[in-house]
């Protein structure tokens, strides 16, 4: 696992790719705040989560998940080689799409919780 | 761009390569044997600055390694010099060395001081991150159990009120802010160390900071 990578495209699609997610992440996460500002109430919003959105959920946990393996690899490089370094920016954009995915769920959640409700 | 840049940092290390074979030459005068013997291959001085000219193609722990050899050929010499007698040659190899010791500590100080140092405070942030995005995993892996366990509701055992709910919120907004900095540094820095470790450093404190915020959500589970 030494090979060696293209490493300043690598770094630098690492960078924007991480970028585009994290651009909406901002937008959704300002939408929440938003919401609640506006007197709306996420933790009570959270009760009317139905089965899909609770699935959604559980899927963006999973994502969110990966980085824990992602930074293991991008720490691993140092010794181990550019490849680490490629697998840990997968596994860490992963993770990011993650976010981008819960704070979304939320976000739809929030939005309307009363279509929401069971 | 890059290109451009690595032309640039190129020339510019040509010329340094130049003006120090003109002094080694100067110093060494006619005693070519010495000179070829002390003067360290040209490969060692671009690989010297291999991670910027040659794009990150290794990870910083390997200019340690490069730089060794130039050290052990500076005490070698010194050592060699040391026997008065020995070889005929040896003030001009100590004049030599001293050039070389003398490039080391000054011409090369900067970048041992940029290279070496920022690149082992790099590998310590990644391993601190490391430790961080484990625990960071795991309580978001926490979060995951638990709402596949609560088979009615997701999160219907949150216990925080809305102004707790509304400052995790605006923490996490705000880490997001800050991470976009952080890939900014990371995509304007991928050529140098100083914008990796940025980027880096901003990126531990946005895991650190998230995961502070699944700390006190996983507590807060009934």
């Amino acid at each position: 696992m030494g090979e060696k990578l293209p490493m300043i495209e690598l770094e630098i699609l690492f960078g924007v790719v991480n970028l585009l997610i994290y651009l909406p992440a901002i937008y959704f996460t300002h939408r929440i705040l938003q919401h609640l500002e506006e007197d709306g109430d996420v933790a009570s919003a959270m009760f009317f989560i139905k089965k899909d959105a609770e699935k959604t959920f559980r899927i963006s946990a999973i994502l969110v998940a990966l980085v824990l393996v992602g930074e293991v690899f991008i720490y691993g490089s140092h010794f181990r080689g550019d490849v680490y370094l490629g697998i840990g920016y997968a596994l860490v954009t992963i993770a990011s799409l993650g976010v981008l995915y819960w704070v979304k769920t939320l976000t739809s959640v929030t939005a309307n919780p009363s279509e929401t409700k069971e | 761009m890059f290109e451009k840049f690595e032309k640039t940092l190129y020339i510019q290390y040509t010329n340094r390569i130049f003006i120090n074979l003109i002094r080694r030459t100067r110093i060494a005068g006619k005693n070519k044997k010495a000179f070829f013997r002390l003067h360290p291959p040209q490969h060692r001085y671009t690989t010297r600055i291999g991670p910027l000219a040659q794009g990150l193609e290794h990870r910083p722990y390997k200019d340690l390694t490069q730089k060794k050899p130039y050290l052990i050929l500076c005490v070698a010499s010194i050592r060699e010099a040391a026997v008065p007698g020995s070889n005929p040659g040896w003030t001009n190899k100590f004049v030599e060395c001293w050039t070389v010791t003398f490039q080391i500590l000054f011409y090369q100080g900067l970048r041992l001081y940029l290279f070496v140092n920022l690149d082992s405070i790099l590998v310590l942030v990644d391993g601190f991150r490391a430790v961080i995005g484990i625990l960071f995993g795991l309580f978001a892996l926490a979060i995951y159990w638990k709402v596949r366990n609560d088979s009615d509701l997701a999160m219907s055992s949150f216990q925080l009120n809305k102004e707790e709910i509304k400052q995790d919120y605006r923490i996490i907004l705000y880490a997001n802010i800050m991470m976009v900095f952080a890939l900014v540094a990371h995509i304007l820095g991928a050529m140098n160390i100083i914008g990796l470790l940025t980027g880096s450093i901003l990126r531990t404190v946005y895991i650190a900071v998230i995961a502070f915020v699944l700390i006190r959500w996983v507590r807060n589970f009934r």
